[in-house]
């Protein structure tokens, strides 16, 4: 039963040439991988392309992969981290979300006010600097804990609980009221 | 915790149960899954043309072993070094073929006992797909022959 398999399973039956392998393991991380590169750029288009580039990369290493080099979820992260940030470098046109109003005001009691909310929240995680929104997106978005997000993104566990609070508070202060200062507050 | 971080956590935790659902469109996986068909066609077309290969070698070897010994005519070995005082000839460089392997190498090189220079049948270069094309295969071309301890021939090359 080829569901029931193992990511290291899948993708070594992929490596020796199996379809079914390979769609299973596709279907099984491209949504993980999607809406990383979504969250990341704030862009479908962006997202999309990161995915495609993502899976086609493991697809030309696929014989190179050992678990050593950590989970095949990991491994993916890697590779969609490298090939977002790539985009992004190329594309300073790309489909962004709008601009943050930065004095709009936050109010999650209101039910009226939440898709506004949400959509200030996205734009302001892609405002973030690229290493604080990764973390952020990996470990508060996709829901992956800090060992794993370590390993996808190539640096120790205490940077990336770091990285996580640090980009956390760059939100609350750009979230915040006008005139509302926060504490602790990164400028 | 405070307000604001509590409405963080709140917000975040909206947002990832929002897009929890969001996938890749169905055109990714079609052009994921075409790209892998395409890279396993041309593994197999790469695997063809080496067990290719290794069944030409095979048929090659055999066919030379089959080969009757009585149309090689052996030629005398060349002397040895010249004697000191006399003039010595620049040497002249010999283009050959690499060795063409005509039976499994044996574990022990010690196994060849020796090389001799033969002459064959200009056409027996056809067997080994070294023919010139367009030119007449009549005569006789020189070759290296490795004879094993057993007397049977373990590998060729050809000199030009």
């Amino acid at each position: 039963m080829i569901p029931g398999l193992s990511d290291e399973q899948l993708v070594t039956g992929a490596a020796h040439g199996d379809q079914d392998y390979w769609t299973v393991l596709y279907r099984r991380h491209q949504g993980r991988i999607y809406r990383f590169a979504f969250h990341m750029s704030g862009s479908h288009s962006i997202a999309e392309e990161a995915t495609q580039e993502t899976f086609l990369a493991l697809l030309r290493q696929i014989g190179r992969y050992t678990p050593a080099k950590g989970t095949v979820a990991a491994y993916l992260l890697g590779i969609a981290r490298f090939k977002v940030l790539r985009l992004l470098e190329q594309e300073p046109g790309h489909e962004e979300l709008p601009a943050l109003d930065p004095v709009a005001p936050v109010n999650p009691e209101e039910d009226l006010a939440r898709g506004f909310q949400q959509e200030q929240l996205r734009r302001a995680i892609v405002a973030l600097p690229d290493v604080y929104r990764e973390a952020l997106v990996l470990c508060e978005l996709e829901g992956i804990d800090y060992a794993e997000a370590a390993a996808s993104l190539g640096c120790p566990l205490g940077t990336i609980k770091s990285r996580v609070s640090r980009a956390k508070q760059l939100l609350l202060d750009r979230l915040a009221p006008a005139g509302t200062p926060q504490k602790g507050c990164l400028a | 915790m405070r307000n604001g971080e509590q409405h963080l956590e709140d917000g975040l935790r909206r947002l990832r149960e929002a897009d929890a659902g969001m996938e890749a469109p169905m055109a990714v996986e079609a052009l994921v899954r075409r790209e892998f068909m395409q890279r396993r066609r041309q593994h197999r077309v790469v695997r063809l043309l080496a067990w290719s290969g290794v069944a030409a070698a095979v048929v090659l070897a055999v066919a030379l072993t089959a080969r009757p010994s009585k149309s090689v005519s052996v030629e005398q070995p060349r002397a040895a070094s010249p004697a000191a005082g006399t003039p010595v000839a620049p040497r002249r460089v010999e283009l050959t073929t690499e060795f063409i392997p005509l039976q499994p190498a044996p574990a022990d090189p010690d196994e060849f006992s020796q090389v001799i220079r033969v002459r064959l049948p200009r056409s027996e270069l056809r067997r080994f797909g070294l023919a010139p094309f367009g030119q007449p295969l009549e005569g006789t071309v020189r070759a290296d022959v490795v004879l094993g301890n057993d007397g049977r021939a373990q590998a060729v090359r050809f000199v030009y």
